[in-house]
Order: C-alpha cells, then structure tokens, then sequence
C-alpha cells in the first residue's frame, strides 16, 4: 500500500434491516482508493447510494462488509468514541445546508472542531482567525449565520472543515442550495485549497459539470462504482487561471 | 470544556429567554416554598421550644384524673366520670406540704398560682393572677420579666399576704402617666364584682416569646397582667382551698422524669389509694414539648412534602424543555456530532444546561423564599431567617433535580444516530 493512501475502501457492503425480511443491499463491493492531495468527485443520481459511501467515507457508519483503513485507521474495528475521535480529527464535513450552529457567530462555528478537539481557547481563536481570513471571511468573523448570504456561510463552513487539519474535506453537495454564481465561487474556493493549501478534497455531487472540473471523476450507479476516469475540464492551476 | 458548555448553556439561555424564564419559574416557586417553609416550620418550632423550653421544662403538672381515663390532656372531660369531681379529690395545701417534706432535696419550689380574670379600674383592664415565689420566678422567666420601677416581691409579701402589685409597663404609663409615678399609688379595681386595692410596688417590662405561643396557646389575652402575692387574695381561707392541678418544680440536674412518677406514686399510695374515681397522673412539660414539637414536625413535613410536590413539578417542567429544544435541535447535534463531539459531549452540554436552568432558578427562589421567610416570620412574631441547611439542602436539591431531569434528555441527544440526526427536517 502507498503511503499516500489516505482513504482506503476494499469491497465495502452496506445493507440495511440485516437479517429481516425487507434486507436491502445499498453497497455491493465498493473498491476505492484517494490519494493524498487528490481532488476526487463522486457522481450519481439520487438512490445510487452516493450519501451511503458518504457516511462511510465521513465514519458516520461502519460498511457491513470489507474493510476501510483511513489513513492508517481501521475504522471497521473502531468504537463509537474512536469514530467521533476520527471525525473530529481526519475529517472535514461541508454539508449542502452549511449546518452551522445557529446563534454562534462564525468564530464560534469555526472553533467548534477545536473545542472538541480540546484544544485551548487562545490558539483556537488565532486558528479560527486565520482559516476566515484565508477562505475571505475575515470581515466578518462575529456575525452569525442569519446575518450571511449562503455562500458567505459555506465559507464558514469550509473554514470550519479545515479547523484540525483533517486527512480529507468530504464536501457533499456544497453548491447544491446556492446561485450559479456563488457556487462557481464555493468551487473557486475549493480549487485554491487544492492547489495551494494541498488539501484532499472528495466532492459528492450528482451534478456532471461540477465533477468534470476535478482530477478524477468515480460515477456511481445502484451502489457499484461503474467509471472512474480523469476530469475532461480538469486544468492543473485552474483556479489561478481563472482568478486572472 | 466544562466551561465552553456553560458559556454555551447561557447563550441557549438568552436566545429564547421567554421559555427560559418560565422553565425557571417552576423551580423558582418550588424552591422559595421549600426554603420558606423550612424557615417558618424551623422558627415555629424554635420558638415553642423557647417558649417551653427553657424554664417550664423542669416543671410537673400533676393532675386530677379519672383513673379509667388514659388520656391526662383531657381534664375537662369530669362529665363522663363515674361521678363528679368533689373538693375532697382535690389536692389540698397538706398534700403540698407533705410533697414539700418528702421530695424537698429535688425540689425548687411548688408552683402556686390563680387566675382571677380581669380586674378593671375605669377604661383599665388587667389580668389579675396571684402567684407565690416558685409560681413567679417561673412567669418571669417564661415571659422575660423584668422589673423596671421599684421592686418585685419581698419574702414579707408573700409571707404575709401583702397588698402589694405589680403592674406592667403600658398599664403604668396609660394609668399614671409613667412608671415611676405609678410607685406607690393606690391601685383600686374591681373582680367579678368585688372592689379590690393594692398598692403598686413594682413596675415591670416583658417580653413576650413572639406570637407563636399565643397561637399554639389558642390567643392569650392581650391585656397586661397584674401580680399579687398568692395569700393576698384568697377566696378562703388556705387550709381549705382544694386544686385540680399542682406544679412541682425540680432543681436543674435532677431527672424530672423520675421524678414526676415518684410524686405521682407517692400521691396515689397516700392520698388516693382508697378513691374510687380519681387518681394523681402527671405529664412533664418535656412530655408536652415533645407532643408539640411532634405536631409541628408533622405540620412541617405535610408542608415540605406539598412544596417538595411543587419542586418535582417544576423539575418536570425542565425535563420537558429539555426534550422539547434536544428535538428542536437535532440537527445540531447531528452537526456536533458530525464534527467530532463524542456522546459524552453532547450528554455534558445538554445536562449541564438542564443543571444551569435549575441553578439559576434555585438562586432567583432562594433570594424569594428567604424573602418570603422574613416577611411572613416578621408579621407572625417568629425568627424568619432561613438556615444554612435549608439553603444548601435546596442548592443540593436543584443539582440532583437538574441531573436527574436533565439525563433523560440528554442521554436521549447522546444516542441519537448521526445520520439520521443530520437528516431531521
């Protein structure tokens, strides 16, 4: 195995209602590798089983079957706690509805991986700080959530994603609920963490022109992955290209 | 952490401070009728003891009684004798003496004293009670007398049955203009028809153990009360006056207990061995005073057990808030739970604000209840001020009420599936 291998999914199975008569196989041996630095997307239309890998892929829940080593973690043998420990430490969620905690100004959402990470109040503000700075959020770090436009709150919320350095960010659907406009914006974002922050960046869409823009492209399709090729959009430094 | 879930508890606190305020409001009226009724059922209690306590428990009322009947405190109930009471079944002087003579070495003094009902002098009235030595020393304790113009009684007064007075304060000052000039003057009033004069040897200033004798003793009169020597006024002559009740009084150190049934043994052998209705019984003041302070005990723990019934009330209050904003907000847990906060996060955060609310709400019904304690203590004459205990007990209590109330809900947020959590609409 590569050392740069941060997810590894090997024949992954996921059924619900095991053993009772309405069983339902949602995964059937998912095979699926992403590189450290990749920018990968997951397409498929709705009921392809797209937010199922999600949750496996973001240890939300355990496969059935196979085996889900994540950077270097194998997160079929972890306890609940464990998988909080790996959430709260590999991984960096972006949701299409933002979820950031109402009534908490940015600051506050952003730190919260970092108070669960018990990290100490001081360099979890100047963390905090620096993430709204670099996703340009640095205005307007007390507001809270009902006082930003939707892309300035998945702004938050990448920068939230990012509080504890985390293996991979696992972004699902993160345009789905915004304006082309802002969207193209959210998609520059990512685009310029990849390229000069280095992150690992999984998309889960099911729209095909957002998947073409990235380095691999895996299309799922009633729970088997049927392609996995290469971006037709996808430039290196295309979003210095396009910021020019 | 602890102290991030706290800040978090209070910014909740703020955002629907309306709901707040009424889930407090529960445990704010549960906590105040805890502390005031501890206070009140503490004072009560303190004060009848006081009020007993101090000199009356070294007394003994031995009484007259049926000797079918069981029940001393009932001394008015001679209509259901076998026959009625007779002069001749009474205590008398000898019997007195003789208690005197036999048990002298443990014995301060046999309390005598009569009622006579009021004496009135124009507009002025008195209570008129004749006491001997023992029976004085006993009211100036219980009632805190003290003598402030001229003297109290001389052993010549007593002795001799002098016409001699005392007369309280306001008496004095409504009569005569003022204490000192009450001294010496001619005091003529009238009994139950009969003019009586004394002359005033004495002023004196009480202070009465609050109203909560006067309760338990069914309203004693408000009218001052004016002391004669015992012999003073006799409706006859000594020899032959007869009486339901005797008071003895031990020395301090001896055990009353002991005593009381010695002297009513004593009595019995002698005086009562050959009467076909009656008997001597007796009951110490300690046997009173535990009679009522068992019934104030009881008054207090129905009424701690109504307030307490208030307090569970209000407790349930939280624990349905609680589950009413953890359903409001399961998709934040889902969130927190997403970014990495364990069960045991989400169960501290939600518990601790359950704990908060309880604490804020005892505080605010702490402050209320002492309050309430005060005011109430103030205007029935009673200590009003709330004890430590009860206030720790009631800060104890709201904790236990906050993690008791608050775990349901809170372990029900820190089971909830992420996922699905993440999904709630």
């Amino acid at each position: 195995m590569n050392s740069d291998v941060v997810i590894d999914l090997k024949n992954i199975y996921k059924r619900f209602y095991e053993g009772e008569p309405n069983e339902l196989e949602i995964l059937h041996g998912i095979d699926l590798k992403v590189h450290k630095g990749e920018f990968v997307s997951i397409v498929g239309a709705s009921g392809s089983g797209k937010s199922t890998l999600m949750n496996i892929i973001g240890a939300l829940d355990r496969p059935s079957d196979g085996s889900y080593i994540l950077n270097g973690t194998d997160i079929c043998a972890a306890g609940d706690n464990e998988l909080s420990h790996i959430r709260n430490k590999q991984i960096g969620f972006v949701f299409q509805t933002y979820n950031l905690i109402p009534r908490n100004s940015a600051l506050k959402n952003v730190e919260l991986p970092m108070m669960y990470a018990r990290t100490a109040g001081l360099s979890r503000k100047k963390r905090a700080k620096e993430l709204l700075e670099l996703v340009g959020m640095g205005e307007r770090m007390t507001h809270t959530p009902d006082e930003l436009s939707g892309g300035q709150k998945q702004r938050v919320a990448i920068a939230r994603a990012l509080a504890n350095d985390p293996s991979i960010i696992l972004a699902d659907e993160p345009t789905g609920a915004l304006d082309s406009h802002t969207g193209r914006m959210i998609m520059d974002l990512f685009h310029k963490l990849h390229e000069e922050e280095g992150i690992t960046i999984v998309l889960i869409t099911h729209s095909n022109e957002l998947a073409e823009e990235t380095e691999r492209v895996l299309t799922l399709m009633d729970g088997n992955i049927i392609s996995e090729r290469r971006g037709n959009n996808y430039v290196t430094g295309q979003y210095k290209t396009r910021i020019q | 952490m602890l102290l991030d879930n706290i800040r978090l508890a209070f910014s909740e606190l703020k955002a629907n401070k309306m709901r707040s305020i009424l889930t407090m409001l529960g445990i704010v009226i549960g906590i105040a009728a805890v502390i005031a009724i501890m206070t009140l059922g503490d004072g009560l209690a303190n004060s009848t003891m006081e009020t007993f306590g101090g000199a009356q428990a070294n007394q003994i009322e031995i009484d007259v009684i049926q000797k079918t009947m069981a029940n001393v405190t009932d001394r008015d109930n001679y209509d259901n004798a076998a026959r009625q009471i007779k002069d001749s079944d009474k205590f008398n002087v000898k019997m007195f003496e003789d208690i005197q003579a036999h048990f002298g070495d443990k014995l301060e003094g046999m309390r005598m004293f009569e009622s006579f009902g009021k004496i009135e002098s124009g507009d002025n009235k008195m209570e008129l009670m004749s006491v001997n030595p023992c029976g004085f020393e006993i009211e100036e304790e219980s009632k805190n007398i003290s003598i402030i113009a001229g003297r109290s009684f001389n052993v010549d007064d007593y002795s001799n049955g002098g016409k001699v007075m005392l007369i309280g304060k306001k008496s004095a000052e409504k009569l005569y203009g003022s204490a000192e000039n009450a001294l010496g003057s001619l005091y003529e009033g009238q009994v139950g028809g009969k003019y009586l004069t004394y002359t005033i040897v004495g002023v004196y200033e009480t202070k009465e153990n609050g109203a909560a004798m006067s309760m338990l003793t069914g309203g004693r009169s408000s009218y001052e009360t004016a002391y004669i020597p015992f012999k003073s006024y006799l409706e006859k002559p000594l020899e032959d006056m007869s009486f339901e009740w005797i008071v003895p009084v031990a020395k301090n150190g001896v055990d009353v207990e002991k005593l009381q049934k010695d002297i009513c043994a004593y009595l019995n052998d002698k005086y009562y061995a050959d009467n076909d209705t009656y008997k001597a019984a007796s009951m110490t003041m300690g046997n009173i005073l535990e009679q009522v302070n068992s019934i104030t005990g009881l008054i207090k723990g129905v009424l701690a057990a109504i307030a307490a019934i208030s307090l569970l009330v209000g407790g349930i209050g939280v624990m349905n808030i609680m589950v009413v904003s953890i359903t409001e907000r399961t998709r934040e847990i889902g969130t927190r739970k997403a970014l990495g906060a364990t069960n045991n996060d989400i169960r501290g955060q939600f518990l601790i604000e359950a704990i908060i609310i309880c604490l804020i709400g005892s505080a605010i019904g702490i402050l209320l209840g002492c309050g309430l304690g005060a005011g109430v203590g103030a205007v029935i004459g009673i200590n009003g001020a709330a004890s430590v205990k009860s206030i720790a007990v009631s800060v104890l209590f709201s904790m236990a009420f906050g993690l008791f109330f608050g775990y349901y809900p809170a372990n029900k947020a820190a089971k909830l599936n992420p996922i699905e959590a993440l999904r709630y609409e």
